[in-house]
Formats: structure tokens, sequence, C-alpha cells
């Protein structure tokens, strides 16, 4: 069976998360280490916005910086995602062992997502272009990026929601909601908190999503640890490029 | 120059937000930002510098040739929803 590397659940800046998945990418697109899942959370929140976002219609970047929330501009497309009390997960894999087209290889990565939930007890489903929702309601949502033959995939889980501050800082437009006919933003979004009405750790989280994608990709994961030169080059990303003002306000 | 801004939800697709404005009648300035994807990401530059010095009308082909020539993927939007929104922009205004 497949074997892939499994790295330690990481508590870090947003800058950094960034910059190591971009760093595990490189990698594994020189080679140098096997496909990789990795877990992560954000110390202090942050608020991410896709490659193609406008950074001033995205973010309330006096109220972010007021609240200690960092700013970071991905390395992938999608929207802007406030990431608090959830936990991330990101998989480094080559095109050619994921499913012919890019909305497929979203719905075939999506589904270790999907799994890992039922095993919380959460039913869940994929809704493209690139969601999964409980009830209807988002839960999750992941972004992709390719270079080299090589699929950088993350998205987040929403372990819980603080609603309030999560619209303090992400400006939303009226225009989003037109045709999905919601109301208002707390109708669209859910929390593995509000489907269990419990806690869930970002551990134990992890263990189940892990496990939904070695069931969903077919692979066995075995822990392993950043490579000197993955730490190496995630540090340099993270000063160079997503802890740098001309990286995040390019757009 | 005046900035003029749309912003386009997609039907089963992305929102586009775009900042452009007009000179006689042709794009002088254009930069379309949401939250689709395109792959590569840089392509988008491709785009946006193909539509310099084009009139509305010819956006959609344009937008499009850029996106071949360029071998270019893009989700959450097609080419003909560039010129649906900047009509919709010249329209509102």
């Amino acid at each position: 069976m497949n074997e892939w590397r499994l790295l330690a659940i990481k508590e870090d800046r947003g800058a950094m998360q960034m910059a190591i998945d971009e760093a595990i990418l490189i990698a594994r697109y020189k080679g140098h280490v096997p496909n990789t899942l990795r877990f992560y959370t954000w110390k202090p929140a942050a608020v991410t916005i896709g490659y193609f976002q406008s950074l001033a219609l995205e973010v309330d970047v006096l109220n972010a910086e007021n609240h200690g929330i960092e700013i970071v501009r991905r390395y992938t497309g999608g929207g802007a995602v406030f990431h608090d009390m959830e936990i991330t997960y990101s998989l480094v894999m080559p095109e050619s062992e994921a499913p012919g087209s890019i909305a497929e290889s979203y719905k075939a990565i999506c589904k270790g997502v999907v799994l890992g939930l039922r095993s919380l007890g959460i039913v869940s489903e994929f809704k493209p272009i690139n969601d999964i929702v409980a009830r209807g309601r988002k839960i999750s949502g992941s972004a992709q990026t390719r270079r080299n033959g090589i699929i950088l995939q993350h998205g987040t889980l929403l372990l819980d929601t603080d609603l309030n501050k999560m619209f303090s800082v992400l400006k939303v437009p009226d225009e989003k909601f037109r045709d999905k006919m919601i109301r208002c933003a707390a109708e669209r979004v859910t929390s593995v908190r509000a489907e269990l009405n419990r806690l869930v750790s970002a551990s134990d989280a992890a263990e189940h999503l892990a496990s939904g994608f070695e069931q969903a990709l077919g692979m066995r994961l075995l822990h392993g640890e950043l490579t000197e030169d993955e730490f190496l080059e995630a540090e340099k990303l993270c000063v160079d490029k997503y802890a740098n003002e001309k990286w995040t306000g390019i757009r | 120059m005046v900035v003029r801004h749309i912003d386009h939800k997609v039907s089963n697709g992305k929102l586009l937000r775009i900042d452009w404005a007009l000179d006689n009648g042709k794009i002088s300035y254009i930069r379309i930002t949401g939250d689709f994807f395109i792959y590569p990401e840089e392509g988008i530059t491709a785009i946006e510098d193909a539509l310099i010095g084009k009139a509305v009308l010819e956006s959609a082909s344009v937008v499009n040739d850029a996106i071949n020539k360029s071998n270019l993927k893009v989700i959450g939007f097609e080419a003909s929803d560039i010129q649906y929104a900047l009509s919709k922009s010249e329209d509102i205004r």
C-alpha cells in the first residue's frame, strides 16, 4: 500500500503555516520527501485570503490588527477564511495519483474529510466547487494549487465558531448571498461543536481526519518529521513572502 | 482615470470583483479579484494584460484566447462572465 508521511499537529502563526505548506510542496516536487499529510492550528488567530482576492475588499485590516489577528495571503485561490477555533489539514501528492480533472480531485481529496467527519458522528457531503456541508451548512472549505505536477491542498474544519469575531474581520459582500438564498451568514456555517453538542479537540479531530484520508486515498500514514531543508525553506518563505506586506497586499 | 467597481456572483460559480477603467471606449485598467481558482495562479496577469486596449464587447473572446494561449485552467467563472460583469458595470453607470 502507498505510504505517506504524517506530520505531528503543529500550532504556529499563519505566515509560518503557509510557508511550511509551500516548503513541503517544493520538497515533494524535488523528490526529496514522500506524499505528506499534516494538521495544524493557528496562533494567533488569523484571516487568510485567496491568491486572487483583494485585501482591501475582503478584510477589515484595522479591526484585524486591533484584535491581534494576523492577515496572510495564501498560495491557493478561493475565499477568505477566519482561522480560530478550527483545525487545518494540508496534503501534498502528485497529480498523477489524483483523479483526472481538478474538480474531481477536490472531490476525491475532500472525501477524506467527509469520512473523518462520519467517524466523528457527523453526516456531511462534498459540495462543489470546494466545500463540505453538514445539514446544508458549510463546515469545511478547501483550496489547492498545483506546481510541477504536485498538488498542495489545504482546508479547514470548523471545530467551533465565534461568528461575531469572524465577521468583525471578514467583509462579506451581500452579493455573494443572493443566489444562495440564505438570509444571513450565521445560517450558512456550522461547526463540529454545533453538530455534536460537544467540543472536540484539534488532536482528536486530526486522528479522525487522518483515518478518513487513509480510506479515501487508499494509503497508509507513517509518522514522520519535517526535514531540516523543509524547515529552513519554510523559515525563508515565512519572512520573504507570507509575513511580507508586499505579498499580502499584492492585490 | 475613473475606476469603476463591479461585483458579479457567477451562477454555480465564484464571485468576480472587478476594478476597471475605460479610456475612449477601450479598457485602460483592470484588476480581476475574487474567490475563484486559476491554474497556474500567475495566469491571472495574462488575462488582465490581454484585456488592456480592448472593448468590453470583445472581452469574452479576449479572455478565452488568453486562457487558451497560456494553457490556463479556470474554475469558478467562464470568459463570458467577465464580459457580462463589465457590461453590467457599464449599465449601472
